[in-house]
Formats: structure tokens, sequence, C-alpha cells
């Protein structure tokens, strides 16, 4: 899996999309587009919200670039503004209310499924119950854990983001492990120790 | 639990295909359109608030002016009343009352060193009052009509200068305490 901060662009291209060429905007956003969309559905779930929030981080983006300095690298610099939205997303009340009238607790997530078994190639079928697993995660365990196993944040990190202390990244990240080993080992029923 | 991250870790970079850069710049001028929208609409609701605002303030000030008005005006109704009583023969003896009390008005000084303000508010209310009817009284004489109406102001103008003098006297005799 190619990360999002690994991915790199030729500073001269960059130069360009500064100045306003449309070809180098179209070949930087190529290059970033795909990295940038799925982080944003594995931290905000899939959905409109993820195509919206896309579309907004791409837009501060080329809004932003003449302001890249080239401290960092510049899919770091663009993770930043994406997660950023996301954050913003995930904690404004209107995304909570949302929750509540479409009946999802932040206990549990929005979807849960069967395992893959069976017709599809196993690679394929890992990949997909990976997935399902995250999706059955309320939106900030899911969040707190792409971002504490993928994308390499500390509790401390992912505590601020969210406007709470570290413990809550803990605490988020330890339930939602729980969630996500019973999802892949679920619990094998013993028959029962019966005395003749 | 490594085992979790390292799934997570393994999961493709790719999960769906972003819109291409020609309908990225699409909905990138579309979103800016309605913003667009939005915040003229934003601006016209805002200035038709404002407006809104602006009209009330002035009907609820026009309004408040006009009532003071009627209030600086309200002789009108008692001198209604007047004129259907029946003084109209001591009119003559009050006309003379008044034309003493206005002498004596005259021999004061213009006005005492120190005013209270409340004293002040009440003569110059009476000031004003005996004002208009003396402008109506000479529109009155001047149309040569209603007699009864002008021998009412008359009445009312006469009572009002000796409240004035009542007034003007207290004022002196406060002004003349150490």
């Amino acid at each position: 899996m190619v990360k999002l901060v690994e991915i790199g662009v030729a500073a001269d291209l960059v130069a360009q999309a500064c100045r306003g060429d449309e070809h180098a905007q179209s070949e930087i956003y190529t290059a970033f587009a795909p990295a940038t969309l799925g982080l944003i559905r594995r931290v905000v779930g899939g959905g409109a919200q993820a195509e919206d929030l896309f579309q907004d981080t791409m837009m501060t983006f080329f809004e932003r670039l003449q302001t890249y300095r080239a401290e960092a690298p510049l899919g770091a610099w663009l993770r930043q503004i994406a997660l950023s939205k996301c954050f913003m997303y995930l904690r404004s009340p209107w995304h909570r209310a949302r929750l509540q009238l479409g009946g999802v607790s932040e206990e549990a997530g929005v979807w849960k499924g069967e395992l893959c078994q069976g017709s599809v190639p196993a690679p394929l079928a890992e990949s997909m119950d990976v997935e399902r697993a995250l999706s059955s995660l309320s939106p900030t365990a899911r969040a707190v854990v792409w971002l504490f196993e993928v994308e390499g944040y500390s509790h401390d990190e992912i505590g601020h983001a969210f406007g709470r202390s570290a413990s809550f990244s803990k605490s988020q990240l330890a339930r939602a492990h729980r969630r996500l080993r019973a999802w892949f080992e679920p619990a094998v029923e013993t028959p029962a120790c019966t005395s003749i | 639990m490594q085992e979790i991250g390292q799934r997570l870790r393994n999961l493709p970079t790719q999960i769906a295909a972003p819109p291409a850069f020609a309908e990225f710049k699409r909905r990138k001028l579309a979103r800016q359109a309605r913003l667009q929208r939005f915040s003229n609409r934003t601006r016209l609701a805002l200035a038709a608030a404002v407006a809104v605002i602006a009209v009330g303030a002035t009907v609820i000030v026009s309004q408040l002016s006009s009532s003071q008005h009627t209030v600086a005006h309200l002789p009108v109704t008692p001198i209604t009343q007047l004129a259907i009583k029946p003084a109209l023969a001591g009119a003559e003896a009050a006309a003379a009352r008044s034309a003493a009390s206005e002498q004596w008005l005259a021999a004061l000084p213009a006005e005492p060193v120190i005013v209270r303000v409340d004293t002040r508010a009440a003569v110059t209310n009476l000031e004003d009052r005996i004002a208009w009817i003396d402008d109506a009284l000479t529109s009155i004489r001047a149309e040569g009509g209603e007699a009864d109406r002008a021998h009412a102001l008359q009445s009312e103008r006469d009572r009002l200068i000796g409240t004035l003098v009542q007034v003007r006297y207290a004022e002196t005799l406060v002004a003349d305490l150490p």
C-alpha cells in the first residue's frame, strides 16, 4: 500500500502548478487523488460525505499550493489538509446529529456482514473482510484505529485532533481492537461438558 | 493487535476511483457558483433585514414624536369642553385679570440666576401652550368666525397665564432664598 506521504512529485511540476498551469495541476491531481480519497474514505467512511470532503480537500490544496514551502513532502502537506477536513467533519455537531437521526451510535458501526468465503480470490477476500470489519466500527473508533495503526499518529496527537485527551484515544483504540478481534476470530462455541 | 495493524496496512490505497481532473474542475466551478449565489442571497437578506429595521425604527420614532406633539397640544380638548360651560359672562373679568398677570410677568427679570430643570420645563411647556393658543386665536379672529371657540381659547389662555404666574412667582421666591 502506497501511503499519501510516500508519493513524490517533481519540484518543477509543483512550481508550474503554482503558476496556474492546468496540465501540471492535472498531473499532481492524478498522482495524489486516489490515495487522498482512500484516506478520507477510511477515516470518515464511504458515501457522499467522503466525496464532498475529497472535493473540499483538493480545492483547498490547489488554493493554498502557493504557500507550500517544501519543508515536508507534498503528500504529507496534503494529508494534513485532508485530515483536518475529516476532523472538522467528525467533530461537527451536524455530523453527530445526523448519526443520531440515522440510528447509528458511537458504539456500533453502520454495517455488519459475513466474512468472504468461497468464490472470491483470497487476497481480495482478505481486503474485503478488513474493509467490512473497519466499517463495522463507529466513525470515531474507525478514525482512531486508522490514524494510529496506519498513519502513525500518537495517542497525544489523536486526542488533540479530537479535542480530547490521550486517554480518549487509548480507550477508543482498545475498544476498536476488541471489536476487530471479535470480527476476525469469532468465539468458537465449545460443546458443554456434561457428565453422564 | 499487531496482526490487526498489519491487516489494515496491507489494504490497497485505492478503494474507489476518484473523479477525473476535468470532473473535479467542473465540481469546483459548480461549488464556487453555489457559494457565490449563497453569499449574494445572504447579502440581499441582510440588506432587507437592515431596511426593515430602519423602516421600523423610523415608524416608531415618528409615532413617538407625534404622540409628544399631541401631548403638547392637549389644551384643544379641554377648550372644547370649556366652550360649553356657561362661564362666558365673566369673560371680560378674566381677560382683565389675564392682562394684569401679563404685565406682572413682563416686569419680572427674564431668567433667574439659578434654574431648576423641572420648573424650567413646566414654564417652557406653559409658554408653548400659550403661544399655540395665541396662534389659534389669531387665525380664528382673522377668519372672523367661531366666537364660542375663541371664547373657550381665551379662557384657557387666561387659565394658563394664571398657572404661569404662580410658577414664576414660586421661582422668584426660591431664587431669593439664601
